[in-house]
């Protein structure tokens, strides 16, 4: 029935969230039941983190980018928050506001909401910048805005209080209130995990280059999450300084970054999982070392560490679970639905997919066309391709073969935009698309795969698909019913839901050939799908490859060493050598070409393929 | 013009030493991609090394009164010692691990050591007097220049060339740039990674040292994070100059030093407590134009 | 393995639930001291809790407070605001009815909020804030030290009444408040004695090098010759500045504030002449009043050395503060006792008169002692006191 599948999905979509709420639940329940004021204070504390280290997840867990200064947008929200809605007698004796913050205080949710939204779009505006940077650039540009923001609000005297702690601000953050945020917290993160965005970041995390070759674009789609982390980090500095009840730039700095991070870290830096077990783990080893640094009473007999040992303690700790699970104690694993139903998930996607399948395929242009001219590419002093012209039509497979280091590689790179020519232009359709990037081309109809095929580790079969289709536009739905077609035309929908890094190489290929036509090309550029496999392997392969322009509608162009495929399902074939196009012609043609015999075999032998 | 030249000279000895820190740091990165937060908590206890182990708040001299080269030659071995232990018991078990669980392990050394270290001498600047006759300023042409000033950029221009010099021509400095470049190439091609991994820590190790001594004589006194502000700005030095180049990091180390020099000249007063926020503004600004840094090192690009 | 590991991480749930809860049916008079025991702060928190634990030893000597037993709780801060929350909820919880609190505004904030909303006369060990007061914290809170601008201000008034300096150079580490408050307090009173301010210049504590700041004092004084240059800093960075100066060949003569107190930092000035700290008192031996002088001796009994600093004297006094309260209320009685330390009027205590208003948490014209140091050993210069408070609006907030 429509209405109980309905409440399934939703159900299975906010598993998740809902079952560590619980948890949670009762821990604070029965924190609550002990009526110990330290123990309350305690749990509060932990909870208010969960939200910061949540929001670490957000970014860090799903871009793989460490992020340093994320505890900046904490610190923003706070005073944002406490501007709102301190009372204007305390203020006068601490900040010199203007009239309308001076002498007016609001309501706590709304202003939580504004302070909040603020930290969210500094975020937003002190990512773009950032985001233009790569790598390891991007974790230092985020220390660098935490330095700046520290120093700004630490001069800032009228506004921040300087360097001084500011009190008074109104205290209502209890257990019950921290432990509502982070359930609220929880499932914003798995909306984002889910949705195309955080699937769309996590491709970027897994394979950078293949992620821009499906088309996602990976700078937009960190700075979305970029944002939306610092709206976690936002509402976490505000819950906690009406926790406290007081804010000092100071306490946003380094050491609690550090614990933060380390919290996220120990936890399993890609799960949201591993975020809330992360802070649980790491606060209660410390808050249990602080109490024997406190001294215990056991029997009796007082067991009391040195002060200090603590510290000491949560640092081995660290080093130690770090060392024993490199992706922390979930492994990188969130919690798994509890009622197995994967064969149920293939056997509807294969079931849709044959309907889908069972229509005619649109009919296709053959006269568009993709070329490029008097080619080359020089690296320094090295030329890796010397004026090579090469055409390729819709409906056609076209082979570009040619010895190791002939530059064919070389020659798709140039067409797909990931390489630029030296000399030469690359034209679509007769426009000019040489300074296109690769993200757009892609966009535009070109999608190549790679020697190294590049799949997206740490997903799914389905997902790696899905990908591609989010890269070119399509909504999640459509984009998975998309992979599902062409699993289902590819025989494969039975491996649809094993992650990536499991298959055996020559699936792998597959997969990364899938993950091609998943992008709807005009223009597919396959790089050696054929190696490794073995010949019924390359049987199947090169149907597939022979029925792709009638079902996919475009043009195929295949960088192949194996001769078996290229003559059996290329119309047209080019050689390369050292750089040159050496001929041209159909797979008879080439065949009994000398200059492509030599070059393969070198001069002495002249013995021909069959 | 003399106040210019004040500036200069300014300038390049707080860039030296910011240089030399850099070098530490980016040598490790370059081979292992590893950040190394506990740098500075070397630095530190080379200084703390000089000194009696004791939490008296009076400290009390004790290698640091041993004659100038063994003093030397003692800290360099402790603190090379230390980085070397450093490697075996936390980053070599850890090899392999992508870089962010690198940087975190290297947080939680450096946390470790920090409160070990306030543990065993207690948590009060201890004063130190290394070398007084390195202190003393002596007049140049109207310029006032301490000794230190220029043994520290004299120091930071003559281990630059031996750095170089190692890495060119020595057959573990090969290695080791080959192991930069490519590290599961260079193990395929017979590079003991162990052996150049520990060289690579030892060397930092050995930076770190040179480092120690050289603030202690300028500062005086030594807390437990005596070394954190000069990591902060050489991390930042490094990855503006280029990481895993040792040009570059000396660069960097240069440029953060003058940027600092300048803003805290140029700004007027009321501005001049928002310094580092126009360094780090500095620092942002060259980030974005040249996101790989100013010496753009081939093998950390990444090839399609 | 995982079961191991699963075994350990219960003992340590258990273990953290085993956080102490208040022991029932004691007639102790039990204070909490909310202070740092690890982490920077902690060596600063050290001596004047020793101080005010002495203070406790000789009450309890004399047959105790209301002819009940003193028994001091702990809880460390950490040296970590929230840790400090927690500690101070740790000790109400342990069942104290009075707080101590860490010698700092910023460090000491989060417990004395904990004792403020419970209606716990709390104190800092030594704050010279007085944001550690009833306009900050809450009506009661508490420090028993002289407001950082009264520490400026002493020194100031003494060199130019007593020296007859008269030019100065005020070099301020903005990284903290209290430090902006010394210099505002300087300024304020060198040129209400009639001195003039020749230029200034600012650093942070962590600055690797002030070589351009002393170069642009340098450029001052060859237009107006400076005759004192006040640093107003702290710890390692006000060290390091006095040797970078002194290394460039300035003899002018250096003052600070009250966490240049003693001479056990002299080792990294070698030879130092003519540096003058404005503080509670001498740790010499040769402070000119007698208590003082035996507190020190004391000190120097229980430890096995010389206190490094006077600041021991505030501990003792808090403790002195707060049983001379409770001993006119008779009562433990939260508002009982506040009603009665608002009404402290030059009380003769350790660290000299003191005064508490219902508005006033701190005390603005207590008499500092001016220390000396002479080829890097420390002497006792000058008992000074300021004719009058420093501005009001100036002790609150905009200290710089």
């Amino acid at each position: 029935m429509p209405g109980q599948s309905r409440l399934f999905s939703i159900g299975r979509y906010l598993w998740e969230p809902a079952t560590l709420c619980a948890g949670l639940l009762i821990l604070t329940i029965a924190a609550d039941l002990s009526q110990n004021g330290v123990l309350i204070f305690v749990a509060t504390n932990i909870l208010i983190q969960m939200v910061m280290v949540i929001g670490l997840y957000v970014f860090i867990g799903n871009s793989g980018i460490l992020a340093f200064g994320h505890i900046t947008y904490a610190m923003i929200g706070a005073y944002a928050d406490a501007w709102l809605t301190m009372s204007p007698f305390k203020k006068s004796f601490a900040l010199n506001l203007p009239d309308f913050l001076a002498n007016h205080s609001f309501a706590v949710f709304p202003s939580l909401l504004v302070a909040g939204l603020a930290s969210g779009i500094l975020a937003l505006l002190t990512g773009l910048p950032l985001m233009r940077m790569g790598g390891i650039a991007i974790s230092i540009g985020t220390f660098a805005v935490l330095v700046i923001f520290n120093t700004i609000y630490q001069n800032w005297g009228d506004w921040t209080f300087g360097s001084s702690t500011l009190v008074g601000i109104p205290l209502y953050v209890t257990e019950w209130v921290a432990l509502a945020w982070v359930c609220a917290a929880l499932v914003v993160a798995t909306v984002y995990q889910k949705s195309r965005f955080g699937l769309a970041l996590r491709s970027s995390r897994e394979d950078e280059v293949a992620a821009h070759s499906v088309g996602i674009h990976v700078r937009r789609e960190r700075i979305i999450g970029f944002a939306l982390s610092g709206l976690f980090m936002g509402v976490g500095g505000i819950l906690q300084a009406h926790f406290l009840g007081s804010i000092a730039v100071s306490a946003f700095w380094i050491p609690v970054t550090f614990i933060l991070i380390a919290m996220l870290m120990v936890g399993g830096q890609r799960s949201l999982t591993g975020a809330v077990v992360g802070t649980l783990v790491l606060s209660i080893v410390m808050q249990a070392l602080r109490q024997l640094e406190a001294g215990l009473q056991v029997a009796s007999f007082n067991l009391q560490l040195p002060h200090g040992l603590s510290e000491l303690g949560a640092a081995l700790l660290m080093l130690v679970i770090l060392l024993l699970r490199k992706n922390g104690l979930t492994n990188g694993r969130e919690i798994p639905w509890p009622f197995p139903d994967e064969a149920r998930m293939i056997e509807e996607g294969r079931a849709k997919a044959l309907v889908r399948l069972a229509q005619p395929p649109q009919p296709l242009d053959r006269t568009s066309r993709l070329e490029a001219q008097d080619v080359s590419v020089q690296f320094g002093g090295l030329a890796a391709i010397t004026k090579v012209t090469v055409s390729v039509a819709r409906g056609e497979i076209f082979g570009l073969i040619g010895p190791n280091g002939a530059g064919k590689t070389t020659m798709v790179n140039v067409l797909t935009g990931f390489q630029a020519p030296t000399t030469g232009q690359v034209l679509l359709n007769g426009t000019d698309i040489t300074r296109v990037t690769p993200r757009l081309r892609t966009q535009q109809g070109l999608a190549r795969s790679f020697q190294a095929v590049r799949l997206f580790k740490d997903m799914t079969v389905l997902d790696n698909l899905e990908v591609a289709g989010i890269g070119t536009g399509l909504t999640r739905r459509a984009a998975r019913d998309r992979a599902w077609d062409i699993l289902a035309w590819m025989n494969f929908e039975d491996k649809a839901l094993v992650r990536a890094d499991t298959l055996p190489y020559g699936d792998e290929r597959r997969v990364g050939l899938a993950r091609v036509l998943a992008t709807a090309p005009q223009f597919a550029f396959f790089d050696e799908p054929a190696a490794g496999m073995s010949d019924r392997e390359c049987d199947d392969l090169m149907q597939l490859i022979s029925d792709i322009p009638g079902r996919f509608g475009c043009g195929v162009l295949l960088i192949e060493h194996n001769m078996r495929v290229v003559m059996g399902v290329c119309q047209r074939i080019q050689v390369m050598d050292s750089g040159r196009t050496i001929a041209e012609g159909t797979a008879a043609e080439i065949q009994t070409n000398p200059a492509v015999i030599r070059a393969y075999l070198g001069s002495k032998s002249e013995k021909t393929y069959a | 013009m003399q106040g210019f030249i004040q500036h200069l000279a300014d300038a390049l000895s707080l860039g030296s030493l910011f240089a030399l820190t850099a070098l530490g740091i980016s040598l490790l990165f370059g081979i292992m991609r590893l950040v190394n937060f506990a740098h500075g908590d070397l630095i530190t206890i080379g200084a703390y090394a000089l000194i009696v182990p004791s939490s008296n708040p009076n400290a009390v001299m004790f290698i640091g009164l041993w004659p100038v080269l063994d003093t030397i030659i003692a800290i360099c071995a402790i603190v090379v010692a230390l980085a070397i232990l450093c490697e075996r018991l936390a980053f070599k078990p850890m090899r392999g691990a992508n870089p962010s669980v690198l940087m975190i392990a290297s947080f939680a050394v450096s946390y470790f050591l920090q409160n070990a270290l306030i543990m065993i001498y207690g948590s009060r600047p201890k004063g130190v007097n290394l070398w007084p006759a390195l202190a003393q300023s002596v007049s140049v042409g109207g310029v006032r220049l301490q000794l230190l000033q220029i043994v520290t950029i004299v120091t930071t221009l003559v281990l630059l060339c031996g750095l170089t010099l190692f890495l060119r021509r020595s057959a573990i400095g090969r290695q080791m740039r080959a192991a930069s470049e490519n590290f599961m190439m260079a193990r395929f091609l017979g590079v003991r990674a162990n052996l150049v991994i520990a060289a690579a820590f030892a060397i930092s190790g050995f930076f770190a040292a040179v480092v120690s001594l050289l603030y202690v004589v300028q500062r005086g006194t030594i807390t437990y994070d005596f070394g954190v502000p000069l990591v902060m700005a050489a991390f930042v030095a490094t990855v503006i100059g280029g990481m895993g180049s040792v040009l570059g990091a000396v660069l960097g180390g240069f440029l953060v030093g003058f940027a600092n020099v300048f803003f805290q000249v140029v700004l007027p007063m009321s501005l001049r407590g928002d310094r580092d926020a126009f360094v780090y503004g500095f620092v942002i600004l060259v980030l974005l134009v040249r996101p790989a840094g100013l010496i753009k090192v081939k093998s950390v690009q990444e090839r399609v | 393995m995982k079961l191991v590991a699963s075994g350990l991480l219960l003992a340590a749930l258990a273990l953290a639930w085993t956080i102490p809860s208040s022991w029932a049916a004691d007639n102790d008079i039990v204070v909490g001291f909310a202070i740092a025991q690890s982490g920077w702060m902690s060596e600063n928190d050290g001596p004047p809790s020793q101080g005010a634990l002495m203070a406790i030893d000789d009450i309890n000597a004399k047959g105790g407070l209301l002819g009940r037993k003193i028994r001091p709780v702990f809880a460390d801060t950490k040296s970590d605001q929230t840790q400090g929350a927690e500690a101070g909820e740790s000790v109400l919880a342990q069942g104290a009815k009075l707080m101590i609190v860490s010698c700092d505004y910023d460090m000491g904030a989060g417990a004395a909020t904990v004792g403020n909303d419970h209606k716990i006369p709390t104190f800092s060990l030594c704050a010279s804030d007085a944001k550690m007061g009833v306009q900050g914290i809450g009506p009661y809170a508490f420090t028993i030290a002289n407001a950082s601008l009264t520490i400026g201000a002493t020194l100031a008034q003494w060199g130019v009444v007593k020296k007859g300096w008269k030019n100065a150079y005020l070099l301020l580490d903005d990284t903290i408040e209290y430090n902006k408050g010394i210099c505002s307090g300087f300024e304020t009173q060198w040129k209400r004695a009639g001195g003039t301010i020749v230029g200034q210049d600012s650093f942070k504590q962590d600055d690797a090098s002030i070589a351009s700041q002393v170069t642009n004092m340098q450029q001052t004084n060859a237009n107006s010759k400076i005759d004192f240059i006040m640093i107003c800093s702290h710890g390692a960075g006000d060290v390091s500045a006095v040797r970078q100066i002194r290394s460039a060949g300035i003899e002018t003569p250096i003052g600070g504030g009250d966490s240049m107190d003693g001479d056990f930092w002299t080792k990294a000035v070698p030879h130092l002449n003519d540096h003058y700290a404005s503080t509670l008192g001498s740790p010499f031996g040769d402070d000119p009043r007698p208590f003082v002088n035996q507190f020190m001796d004391r000190m120097a009994k229980a430890d096995g050395h010389r206190p490094p600093t006077s600041l021991a004297i505030s501990g003792y006094s808090v403790v002195q503060a707060l049983a001379l309260a409770v001993q006119r209320a008779n009562s433990l009685d939260g508002d009982a006792v506040l009603a009665q330390l608002n009404k402290f009027h030059d009380e003769n205590l350790a660290i000299g008169p003191t005064t508490f208003t219902p508005d006033l948490h701190i005390n603005l014209t207590r008499p500092q002692a001016i220390l000396g140091i002479r080829d890097g050993k420390g002497y006792f210069v000058d008992l000074v006191q300021l004719p009058a408070p420093p501005p009001l609006k100036l002790i609150f907030k905009h200290q710089d």
